[in-house]
């Protein structure tokens, strides 16, 4: 049997009709005996049908023109940077995943990529203040180089840059500009001489070009002008990139001016690479010398 | 032969499919209904137009997900109470006074705002309505708290039953049936002057 305290904790959903049959029936029987419930069940009501009559409001006659204008007008409601980020999950969340795996592995391969550049840039920069005022275009565009590598872009051939004979000058000015290796000389990145090279006062040389051929056989074409032989031609996938010629040490400078020029009238980018510690191939007894011509593919963007 | 109208599912699977004349039959349909929910929440009518408005907005944008696992009323319901409730806080944010008086004049704005307090068309009802206990009650139920506010306009002016009074209010229905309890006794406290 419910107390007074219990039936008027249900008198409010009794007034609603949300009680269970039993509960109902407990209520109504509670009621039948005891007046003061009745009071209460008869205040409820009163407040019940009061809150139903409350003044309503009619809607205003252009409520519906009013909301079509701005669904019209409306943009589409601004997004948080979640929902805009992520939703919907099942389609941006696959997506965005496979984006930042290629953006990594760009940001690797650019990384990479970005080292060889850095070899380039810095055999660019490498340049010779003794060298006088630029005998060709292409020298200034090689000065500008410095800043913007980019030897690919405009020539019409792609840009080849070598280093002229070496001079203790030049060695000099090299090591000014140059970061200095370990031992006290500059460094190359591009062209170390190697120990045994050394010993053998071997000139080396670097060709920047895009097409390998283009260089091999302007090389070659230079070297018979100078009475001079192709010693050997290594090759990279069929590419060559190292080769190494035999010319008459009175002809290297010669050479070495040759091979500027022809760059220089063909409008190609030149700048001087060399490894300060190279000296001049000095004739003893026979009077040929060996040059070392690195040909370098330059990093293409 | 009879014709039949649609239901509000059919109309809105019309509307999910372009049909704006099916969404515009849906507004039509409901639009006394959000507007009188907001104005008994707010008791300001410019601010009740605004956000009956609002809620129909956002019904038409979130169209698309609505997959009729409640009433169109319910989700309706649903829009209206949270966007009288942010209203409330925005007002709260301002420190605006939220009581408000059925005395007040009313702001008829550009004249589309000039709507008036629907009279009940019953005369006995009428006189009922006019009565100081009524416009008593009206400035009681602004003095109570929110959520008991919601839960007596959901019940009887609304007319929901208490299984769907929770699923708008996303609570239990022993809740909605304790707080309407406690929200009628608070009512009726308040009103004990004229209810003696």
């Amino acid at each position: 049997m419910m107390t007074c305290r219990q039936i008027e904790n249900e008198l409010s959903a009794y007034v609603d009709g949300e009680l269970t049959d039993a509960v109902r029936s407990e209520v109504q029987a509670h009621l039948g005996a005891c007046e003061r419930c009745r009071q209460r069940l008869a205040q409820l009501e009163r407040l019940s049908d009061g809150v139903a009559r409350l003044p309503r409001l009619e809607p205003p006659p252009r409520f519906v023109p009013d909301l079509f204008r701005r669904l019209r007008a409306r943009p589409e409601p601004r997004q948080s940077w979640v929902d805009w980020v992520f939703r919907p999950v099942w389609l941006k969340l696959p997506v965005e995943a496979v984006a930042v795996l290629v953006v990594a592995v760009g940001v690797m391969f650019l990384a990479q990529h970005g080292q060889k550049r850095e070899q380039c840039v810095r055999c660019t920069t490498i340049t010779d203040p003794t060298a006088g005022a630029p005998t060709a275009p292409a020298e200034a565009e090689a000065r500008k180089g410095e800043a913007m590598p980019a030897p690919t872009a405009v020539a019409p051939e792609p840009a080849t840059v070598l280093s002229p004979a070496p001079t203790k000058e030049r060695a000099g000015a090299a090591r000014r500009l140059a970061p200095a290796a370990p031992s006290g000389r500059p460094e190359s990145l591009a062209f170390k001489m190697e120990a045994a090279d050394k010993s053998r006062a071997l000139d080396r040389l670097s060709v920047v070009n895009t097409n390998p051929a283009v260089a091999e056989q302007r090389v070659r074409t230079l070297v018979k002008t100078v009475r001079g032989s192709v010693v050997e031609v290594k090759q990279d996938g069929g590419a060559p990139r190292n080769m190494r010629v035999r010319l008459p040490a009175t002809e290297v400078v010669k050479f070495k001016a040759q091979l500027v020029e022809t760059n220089a009238d063909a409008g190609l980018k030149l700048g001087d690479m060399m490894d300060a510690a190279m000296e001049p191939a000095k004739p003893k007894e026979e009077p040929m010398t060996d040059l070392e011509i690195r040909i370098i593919v330059p990093p293409t963007r | 032969m009879e014709s039949v109208l649609p239901s509000d599912r059919e109309l809105i699977m019309q509307a999910q499919r372009g049909d704006d004349a099916a969404f515009e039959e849906l507004v039509q349909r409901h639009q006394r209904r959000a507007i009188n929910v907001a104005f008994q929440l707010l008791r300001n009518e410019e601010d009740a137009v605004e956000v009956a408005q609002d809620a129909f907005v956002r019904v038409y944008r979130s169209l698309g997900g609505f997959r009729g696992e409640c009433e169109f009323t319910t989700w309706l319901h649903q829009i209206v109470v949270n966007l009288a409730r942010n209203k409330h806080r925005w007002w709260w944010r301002r420190g605006r006074e939220v009581t408000m008086s059925l005395d007040a004049p009313v702001e008829a704005g550009d004249g589309e705002m000039s709507q008036q307090v629907a009279a009940p068309t019953d005369p006995a009802d009428v006189e009922l309505a006019k009565t100081e206990f009524v416009r008593t009650l009206e400035r009681k139920m602004t003095e109570l708290p929110r959520k008991f506010r919601e839960v007596l306009v959901l019940r009887n002016v609304e007319e929901l039953g208490y299984e769907e009074i929770a699923v708008v209010l996303r609570c239990s229905v022993g809740t909605v049936k304790s707080r309407i309890a406690r929200a009628r006794e608070a009512l009726r406290e308040a009103m004990k002057d004229e209810l003696s």
